[in-house]
């Protein structure tokens, strides 16, 4: 069998070959192809999740099985979106004119670029399959086909034309990758449908927005198959960490020193996780990247996309790229040079989706507290940028900012009822302030916090909880193993790590 | 979730025969039919009012040349006229006094014979649950009176969707509701015991009344020819705390009686600001024991604390007994009007505030505003915009702020036409952060900086711009757009309904 590495470099040496073919004279209308040409290569997956469950943290909710769609890219091995996989406990692949299904692993996703490998696992194969090549960025316009899974068995191919393309967020709170917009007859949701042309491989779909299929590009996917590929690892894709805005206003762009018509992009914000921390500051305009100079709009012609904004450039790099950056500074035009950061959303005061492993929360006399990460977030639903509570929106949205120190919100996610917190058994999704009057950042900060001591009063002490909006909770340590041992088995909380241990 | 109507769609139920109602051919004559026409304001182009709308409530005669009725039904108004049961003229009106708050309005008219040989309606007590009550009024879809028997099945303390800001003291009956007879007497026997207000969407035959309590302060409180309004309390408590005994413990109270909530905050516009502080528990209000769930007895029910606040007149002193680090004192909280309302709200006046500068127009976020993205608003608003309603005492650097400022339009010319409004809530003007749309006003006025700088809150990307370029454009824009007055500062107790003076 060729190990994983080399069946990479095989398939990154094609890719760039099919890109060099394909970008002359370059037809946007695809040759047919029928279903036939991609039953080889399209897969149906059948994947078992266990999920926590999103109000008992420390147990999993009944097991979730949904059928998906995989692209064999190498001999062996299946692309497909990492979200569908994550928290998956088993997973099956199947041709859609074969009944065997296959037992695979997860060979190696990037979660925030939610792109995975899959490979079956050890002793089996998936036998007689056929790759799909990568094909090349194809220019907005291009026709393709959306390939689904229907009922596990058979492919469902959908004409579709590129509208757009954006840079979005790969997943909640991930890193941002182009995407094409597609328009056509789209299904409601799409996830992990496969676009393709002329037998290539374009983009994979990870959600529906206003109606339109987002396709993570090819290019992308490449990106991420041969940085597993590197030498060094992988690396992941890199974050620039700042804010760049177009300046539209003539007499912002002249206060800026940018009266000739040079384009330019403000810096906006430059956040503290950023490898440009130290040399750029909020109103240097950047003037370009490497050899790349933006426009009045901060667009760069790329070669197939025309004019798109500069973002479209840095998810090219890798982390650990050097990156030179021009700028101008009270009319001084400057440069910088520095590694780009690994985009991570763990550096964000709300962190992403975890993907593996418990829920992290702790239980202190039936308060149940949580950090505020994507996870609690989307427990309210699909519609969760809605109907989740506003308080905690708003820290997601307005004061959502990266910090080298990894800072978190703890929310009191709700309260199991006992006698011991009889008053509270109603607070619900509030935001810690302070814990024994310190200001906490962390479950773990909060564990040190409790631990160190409480508020001493009337011969007792109390552990004392204050959140932001000004409700205080106050409980004795005293009693708290014998009431910890009674809600566990009142709430069957199996794990004795969930609660709190002076 | 279970909602009120809005406030146009509430009628007046009247029951016939029974205990409830005594006499009511007598009683009859002295309740109106009320026609009114009103503008609605507009509140993205707040120079501009929306098309007239007419519609119909009750109300009834209290004696000295006045009508009670609710302000629902004539908040807006440009005409209102009123007509007697049985009788085909109908009578210019003006309003006297007008209460958004209690959803209370008293009315007059020019001719001061128009009242002879009509009897006041004398004013009651809060019914008894389980009583039988009659409510009577003008429905829509004929111009008979109307009485429906109805029973009281609860007494609490809840929103008043007039502006749906304000809770108070409220009666509930199971008579079915009709559209338009809001304002209208409900009786017991010759007594009024309410004032019919507004109903359940959701609910069948749930009414609800505004007790005599509420209107009789309302009535005290115009006594000096000027309504105040209700004092705003600005504390926020947690109730049933105390049936924990060791949280009992911790604030030092002896929680066997099963009495108190405990204080979690005092906002720096409270009037109890520097009375009371976070952590203290309130046992008493007017020597009225407040229970752990924060209620009291009252007139033989069991509500809300703040009621017995709320039927105080601005300037009364409130004494209050509690317990701070186990020390029981009594302390007096001096009855005040705030200001949070202004943000949460809905606004009800001349004109929304505003001014308008070179095409960009600056007015104040309200809760009207915020009813542009209709009556699912909190969802469908911008989050920043209904998280800064809800909760502005939440986010940093909001509360000392008069008022929020936002940009609800740019009429676009040649020294504006690159914008794009984002955030729309403007933080700063020049550096200097902005409290109010008069302070906007004045510095877009007084400036003699070249460049205007706006910042907004939350939002990144502020605005630059020529402020000579605006001068320049300031007077033809105004003219294409229509816009007159170009700007009004005044406050919002410049009540939008007819006076008196405007009738002459």
């Amino acid at each position: 069998m060729i190990n994983f590495s080399k069946r990479i470099l095989i398939l990154t040496m094609i890719g760039p070959l099919v890109l060099l073919l394909s970008n002359s004279a370059y037809s946007k209308v695809q040759k047919k192809r029928s279903r036939s040409d991609y039953e080889r290569s399209i897969l149906s997956l059948s994947i078992t999740k266990a999920v926590p469950d999103p109000d008992s943290p420390w147990a999993i909710q009944n097991s979730d099985v949904a059928g998906h769609a995989g692209v064999v890219v190498a001999d062996n091995l299946v692309l497909t979106q990492a979200s569908v996989v994550s928290r998956a406990v088993y997973i099956q692949a199947q041709k859609v004119d074969d009944v065997s299904k296959i037992p695979m692993r997860v060979v190696f996703a990037d979660y925030e670029a939610n792109l995975a490998i899959l490979a079956p696992v050890e002793g089996y194969s998936l036998g007689q399959t056929r790759i799909l090549p990568l094909g090349p960025d194809i220019p907005v316009g291009s026709d393709v086909t959306v390939i689904s899974i229907e009922n596990e068995r058979h492919l469902q191919l959908a004409s579709m034309r590129i509208l757009d393309v954006n840079v979005r967020e790969a997943t909640v709170g991930g890193t941002t990758v182009p995407m094409y917009s597609l328009g056509g007859q789209a299904r409601s949701g799409c996830r992990s449908d496969l676009a393709v042309r002329d037998g290539l491989l374009i983009g994979i779909c990870v959600g529906v927005v206003d109606q339109q299929p987002q396709i993570i590009t090819s290019g992308i996917i490449a990106h991420f198959i041969a940085d597993k590929h590197s030498a060094d690892g992988y690396r992941g894709f890199g974050s620039f960490g700042a804010t760049l805005l177009p300046v539209t206003s003539p007499w912002h762009r002249k206060t800026l020193g940018l009266e000739d018509g040079r384009g330019a992009l403000r810096v906006a914000v430059i956040n503290e996780t950023s490898p440009f921390a130290d040399c750029l500051s909020v109103d240097d305009v950047v003037l370009g990247i490497d050899q790349i100079n933006v426009d009045h709009r901060g667009f760069f012609m790329h070669s197939q996309w025309g004019a798109v904004p500069l973002r479209n450039y840095i998810v090219t790099k890798y982390a650990g790229d050097p990156v030179a950056i021009r700028f101008q500074r009270k009319s001084e035009v400057k440069t910088c040079s520095r590694r780009l950061r690994r985009y991570s959303s763990s550096d964000y005061l709300v962190a992403g989706q975890t993907t593996e492993g418990p829920v992290s929360h702790m239980i202190f006399g039936g308060l149940i507290f949580r950090e505020l990460n994507v996870d609690f977030l989307t427990m309210f639903g699909r519609d969760w940028q809605n109907n989740s509570p506003a308080s905690l929106l708003f820290v997601y949205n307005y004061q959502n900012k990266p910090s080298l120190t990894r800072r978190r919100e703890i929310v009191l996610a709700n309260v199991l009822g006992d006698v011991f917190n009889a008053g509270y058994e109603k607070l619900a999704y509030l935001i810690l302030d302070a814990v024994n009057g310190k200001r906490v950042s962390s479950l773990d900060e909060m564990r040190l916090q409790l631990k160190s001591g409480g508020v001493l009063r009337e011969g007792m002490e109390f552990a004392q909880f204050d959140f932001k909006d000004g409700t205080q909770v106050v409980l004795p340590y005293a009693e708290l193993d014998e009431t910890h041992q009674r809600i566990a088995r009142t709430y069957a909380v199996t794990d004795p790590n969930s609660f709190f241990k002076k | 979730m279970v909602r009120c109507l809005p406030v146009w769609w509430v009628c007046l139920l009247a029951l016939v025969g029974g205990q409830a109602l005594a006499n009511p051919s007598a009683l009859r004559r002295s309740v109106f039919r009320i026609e009114t026409i009103s503008q609605d304001r507009n509140f993205v182009n707040p120079w501009r009012l929306r098309s007239p709308d007419m519609s119909s409530g009750s109300g009834f005669f209290i004696g000295d040349g006045r009508i009670l009725t609710n302000a629902h039904v004539v908040s807006n108004a440009s005409s209102i006229m009123v007509q007697r049961d049985g009788d085909a003229r109908k009578v210019p009106a003006f309003v006297m006094y007008i209460g958004h708050d209690v959803d209370l309005a008293v009315l007059g008219v020019l001719d001061d014979k128009y009242f002879k040989d009509v009897e006041p309606l004398p004013l009651g007590s809060v019914p008894k649950l389980r009583s039988p009550v009659t409510t009577v009024g003008f429905p829509m879809g004929g111009d008979q009176i109307s009485m429906t028997d109805g029973v009281v099945n609860r007494i609490s303390y809840r929103t008043y969707v007039h502006t749906d800001a304000h809770e108070h003291l409220l009666v509930q009956v199971d008579s079915a509701i009709n559209p338009g007879n809001s304002g209208g007497p409900v009786f017991q026997g010759r007594q009024v015991v309410g004032v019919a207000f507004q109903a359940l969407t959701r609910a069948q035959s749930a009414g609800f009344i505004i007790p005599v309590p509420v209107v009789q302060r309302f009535l005290n409180d115009c006594l000096d020819g000027f309504y105040d309004g209700v004092p705003e309390w600005g504390v926020e408590t947690q109730e049933l705390l105390l049936n924990n005994s060791a949280t009992a413990r911790f604030y030092r109270v002896d929680n066997g009686e099963r009495r108190g909530v405990v204080v979690s905050r005092v906002h720096e516009w409270s009037p109890a600001k520097g009375v009371l502080q976070r952590g203290d528990v309130l046992l008493s209000i007017s020597g009225k024991k407040i229970g752990v769930d924060g209620k009291i007895s009252f007139e033989g029910e069991r509500v809300d604390f703040e009621v017995l606040y709320g039927l105080r007149l601005k300037g009364d002193a409130v004494r209050f007994q509690i317990s701070r680090d186990g020390a029981v004192q009594e302390v007096l909280v001096k009855a005040g009007l705030g200001k949070p309302h202004q943000y949460s709200g809905r606004i009800y006046a001349k004109r929304p505030k505003y001014t308008v500068f070179g095409g960009i127009v600056f007015t104040a976020l309200t809760r009207s505003v915020m009813e542009l993205w209709g009556d699912a608003w909190e969802k469908r608003a911008p989050l920043l915009l209904r998280y800064m309603m809800r909760e502005p005492f939440e986010i940093e650097g909001v509360a000392e702020r008069e008022e929020l400022v936002i940009i609800s339009d740019v009429l676009v010319n040649a020294a504006n036409s690159f914008v794009v409004i984002g955030s729309p809530v403007v933080d700063k003007i020049n550096g200097k952060t902005v409290t109010s749309v008069r302070m906007v006003h004045e510095l877009l006025n007084t400036m003699v900086e070249d460049t205007l700088r706006i910042d907004f809150m939350f939002d990144d990307d502020p605005w630059i711009l020529s402020a000579r370029q605006l001068r320049v454009v300031h007077e033809e824009t105004n003219q294409r757009y229509g816009v007159t007055p170009t700007f009004w500062l005044e406050p919002y107790s410049v009540d939008a309904a007819i006076s008196k003076d405007e009738m002459k």
